[in-house]
């Protein structure tokens, strides 16, 4: 055991030093980790502001509420209020989707209105070649540095003819592998710790609401494993190949598709198999199924004359005028409820071709890691699509209840005679709930993730089981055929 | 030894390479799959709007038909929504649709045009919040991956497909010893590699080209000839770039490998890394002020308007008595006062807005300034703009929506103030959208710059190779 164990180091230090003579991998390490260093003080520099923005104002919209002057409680239905969507305290380094998804949600009687102002509609086509969070350095940079930092690391030997030698020596095959992984991972590990090291401190010193540890050791974890999944590729590429040359052009090659085409190629696949309706069928929709149900504006609409019946008939009453309470604000309640029920519908109907989406992705995470590890990735940091959902459906809870608060307030405490003329007193403001976002617990976006969870147990296992099996064959790779 | 008779090797040794024709057939299939997507894209988008415009005569129609009945004694269907007033006529009800047709080349460049707006409801409340509502419904996680598009493979794939076939145009021969014999003969490094290099890039910039003239072919794009001329130029420019760049590396007489990793180098820093990194830097040098800051604003200003509503009606009057036309109602009614909030409460948000789109400027300029040091970077902006679907179209769509919100106030406000009611008459004369759309001219002009800059990179490139060729000779 010992021996197996000081010749695996020894390998790995042979490797290390290789790539410490290399000048190209001592260059590309310096500047990912640069890169890395740079992503997070920026990102981490714009979140901040942001916060402070957004507290601030949210601050703001709060005390306007409560600070109404005495007020018809309709009138207050339409004055409505805001909410900001507060990024999770990881965002800072994976933003996911946030930038795709509104920012902030105008709550209102009547109507669900879409979140708006999404980040990425007011930046410039350059958008669309990605932004440098560490994230993406961790994710699309660094498997290229593992690929440029071992390409090589078996095939060289091959090529130099110290392989027949280090075999002589009586390294084993598996051991040279298992070095040569240890040593790919050096580098890889070099790149990644700064990366890591600078979020921790970020996130240990910044003030604010703090990620839980568990979230932090999710995306270590996922990284990895990521990580580790391309030198054993890297290592089995390297060792089944004849050249290096040979060996660097597949890596690259299969970089390339993993990580530069597979994401355009899932969600244009995603798009293809479940189609998104465009804004104006969407709206269209919402109002065709509104209009079905009755019109609360319109006295004469049989779903309110049914209504109204109902009513007359419970309190034993002619006329709406003689009921104990307020009809206006009894129409207001329920066509709150309808209204609100069928945008509801509509919209979780979207959200469902949203999530069938996400599934296709999630199928070809199997065959793209680099999938895989973004989903979980934005899952661990909090950015991922369930999140925004989450803010969304949450806030449209908060929406409902305020309203239809301020429907009972008109049905119970305001007289239907000269009904626009009465207030409700101020105080009354104070006393509404404050909006709290809850974000989805790490434990539930985790088991809501069999695929991305076994596509990187995959990708681990499936590049191990090929060097285990493909041990024997070491010594004889480039000796049947004449290398190209 | 003729230029032939390298083509001709050329050819052979090609195609004797099994892994160099499955990257190609490869490429051909991306290429295919791409257009295919797009020009789905283009054919979603042109059937919105088309139900969009539909949209339009179908309300009016039934607005003529609701103003007829009255006419004839009805009652109106309901008083919220009686169509004789100018703000229910004028308003969401008799809303107009502006849209704005895809760019001739969607179908090759998805660009911005599937996160930008391309038709807005404008009615008398359209301001510049209307303008900052969320396009479509689509799905964040697909708007955050982009579009699998020509250009996308254009950008992206195609440079390392041109390294792929040519990072060892020279170094090989070197390495299999048939250098020394090529130059022998009566022919420089430099033709070699030129003959060489025009080969390849014949056979991949002739797919693209193929490829994209099918979509054109497919999508009627053939009526802006002078959009398709721009597209096949900056495609092959950029084509153009990396061979010879590839080109430049070879002529300094390094291995394959060496030649292998720095070419693969240059394009991770060109077209991944600088573009990421010019994104971080246009944002942390110039942040934009926070929307929250703008949605914030715009509340304040309508919780203060619809207070002060009469006082603001009065300066209202004062400032626009063209809107007023000498006929305003003894006693001001609710709909003129709502109107003067209204009017408020716009005027602060275009200067909230207008804040914003100065600090957007900058870091646009900024973005625009540093776009020279990628090449990449100057081929999407010529790509998308040459599509049709590139930032400044829809900056001068916006622009035209908001001129045309202005008009069709103008329509309607007047009679607000004064509290008359409409009648079936103005239906003929109400503003209708017309899109002045970009003119040739103009796209090439705004190409004009990055293009020259692209053709600058080649030459640069392309003297360097051509200087380091001279030096190269068989004994090496």
């Amino acid at each position: 055991m010992g021996r197996t164990m000081s010749n695996i180091l020894l390998i790995a230090r042979r490797q290390v030093g290789a790539m410490r003579e290399d000048r190209y991998v001592v260059f590309l390490l310096g500047l990912v980790a640069a890169l890395g260093i740079v992503s997070v003080l920026g990102a981490r520099h714009h979140a901040a502001s942001e916060a402070e923005q957004r507290a601030r104002y949210q601050a703001l919209v709060d005390r306007q509420w409560a600070e109404q002057p005495d007020r018809h409680p309709h009138r207050v239905i339409h004055y409505g209020f805001l909410v900001f969507r507060e990024e999770a305290p990881l965002a800072f380094f994976d933003p996911g989707v946030g930038a795709w998804a509104g920012t902030s949600l105008f709550l209102e009687g009547h109507r669900q209105n879409s979140a708006s102002f999404g980040d990425a509609r007011h930046a410039t086509a350059l958008l669309s070649f990605g932004r440098l969070t560490p994230a993406a350095v961790l994710g699309l940079l660094l498997p290229l540095l593992v690929v440029a930092a071992g390409f090589a690391s078996v095939s060289r030997e091959r090529e130099q003819g110290t392989l027949p030698l280090l075999l002589a020596q009586g390294a084993t095959p598996a051991q040279i592998m298992a070095g040569k992984a240890l040593g790919i991972g050096t580098a890889a590990v070099a790149a990644a710790l700064p990366i890591g090291l600078i979020t921790a401190a970020f996130v240990a010193t910044g003030g604010g609401e703090q990620p839980s540890i568990a979230r932090m050791l999710a995306l270590a974890a996922t990284y990895a494993a990521y990580l580790a999944g391309w030198v054993l590729l890297t290592v089995w590429v390297s060792s089944r190949r004849a050249s290096s040359r040979a060996a660097l052009a597949q890596l690259v090659a299969i970089w390339v598709v993993l990580c530069v085409a597979a994401p355009r190629l899932g969600a244009s696949l995603a798009n293809a198999l479940h189609p998104i309706p465009s804004r104006a069928q969407f709206t269209a929709g919402v109002e065709e199924a509104q209009r079905q149900v009755g019109d609360s504006h319109n006295p004469d609409d049989p779903f309110f004359r049914a209504l109204r019946d109902e009513y007359l008939a419970r309190y034993q009453v002619a006329s709406v005028e003689e009921l104990p309470v307020n009809w206006a604000g009894v129409v207001s309640r329920k066509g709150e409820e309808v209204t609100s029920r069928i945008s509801e519908e509509q919209q979780l109907e979207l959200l469902a071709l949203h999530r069938r989406q996400d599934r296709v992705m999630a199928w070809l995470g199997l065959l793209s890691p680099h999938l895989a590890a973004r989903d979980l990735s934005m899952a661990a940091a909090g950015t991922g699509p369930e999140a925004m959902e989450a803010f969304r459906a949450q806030a449209e809870a908060h929406r409902y209840d305020i309203i239809q608060r301020l429907n009972d307030l008109h049905i119970h405490e305001i007289h239907h005679e000269n009904d626009r003329a009465q207030r409700i007193a101020r105080q009354e403001w104070a006393r509404f709930p404050v909006f709290r976002q809850d974000p989805p617990s790490l434990r539930r976006v985790l088991a809501d993730r069999p695929l991305p969870l076994t596509a990187l147990g995959l990708w681990i296992a499936l590049p191990l089981a090929a060097l285990g099996l493909g041990r024997k064959r070491l010594p004889r790779v480039g000796m049947d055929r004449p290398s190209r | 030894m003729t230029a032939r008779t390298v083509l001709r090797n050329e050819w052979r040794l090609l195609m004797a390479d099994r892994a160099l024709r499955v990257v190609l057939g490869l490429f051909a299939v991306l290429l295919v799959y791409a257009l295919a997507n797009g020009v789905v894209w283009m054919r979603f988008q042109a059937r919105t709007v088309e139900a969009v415009q539909a949209g339009n005569v179908e309300r009016t129609r039934a607005i003529a038909e609701e103003l007829a009945a009255i006419e004839n004694g009805a009652e109106p269907a309901s008083r919220f929504a009686d169509p004789r007033a100018p703000n229910v006529l004028g308003g969401p009800r008799g809303s107009h649709t502006a849209v704005l047709e895809p760019g001739p080349l969607t179908a090759l460049a998805v660009g911005q045009s599937d996160l930008l707006p391309y038709y807005y409801d404008v009615n008398i409340y359209t301001n510049e919040s209307s303008f900052q509502q969320n396009g479509e419904v689509e799905n964040p996680l697909n708007l955050m991956v982009g579009r699998f598009d020509l250009a996308f493979v254009v950008i992206y794939l195609l440079p390392l497909l041109v390294l792929a076939v040519s990072f060892n145009v020279l170094s090989e021969e070197r390495e299999q010893g048939t250098l020394a014999l090529t130059l022998s003969q009566p022919v420089s490094a430099r033709r070699v590699v030129a003959a060489k290099l025009s080969f390849r890039a014949l056979l991949v910039v002739g797919m693209v080209l193929a490829v994209s003239l099918l979509g054109i072919l497919v999508t009627g794009g053939f009526s802006s000839p002078g959009r398709v001329l721009l597209w096949c130029a900056t495609v092959v420019a950029y084509a153009l770039f990396w061979f010879v760049l590839a080109a430049w590396v070879n002529s300094l007489r390094r291995s394959s490998a060496w030649n292998a990793t720095v070419l693969v180098g240059a394009w991770l820093v060109l077209v991944v890394v600088l573009p990421a990194a010019i994104n971080i830097a246009s944002g942390l040098l110039h942040p934009l002020p926070s929307r929250v800051q703008m949605v914030t604003a715009q509340r304040e200003a309508s919780n203060e308007a619809v207070n002060r509503r009469s006082e603001l009606l009065a300066r209202y009057l004062e400032d626009h008595p063209e809107m007023a036309g000498g006929v305003v109602a003894e006693e001001p009614g609710l709909g003129a006062l709502a109107w003067a909030a209204t009017d408020a409460v716009n005027r602060r948000l275009e200067e909230v807005t207008s804040e914003h789109d100065a600090r957007r400027a900058e870091q646009i300029a900024l973005v625009r300034r540093y776009r020279f040091l990628s090449p990449a970077l100057l081929a999407q902006e010529v790509l998308i703009d040459a599509a049709g679907t590139g930032d400044a179209r829809f900056a001068g769509f916006q622009s035209q929506v908001r001129a045309f919100a202005e008009q069709w106030r103008e329509f309607f406000v007047p009679a607000i103030l004064a509290s008359e009611q409409m009648d079936a008459s103005v239906l003929p004369d109400l503003p209708r959208f017309r899109l002045e759309d970009e003119e040739g001219a103009d796209v090439a002009r705004r190409a004009g710059v990055p293009l020259t800059v692209l053709g600058a990179l080649l030459v640069l490139a392309g003297v360097g190779a051509g200087v380091g060729l001279g030096r190269v000779r068989g004994a090496d």
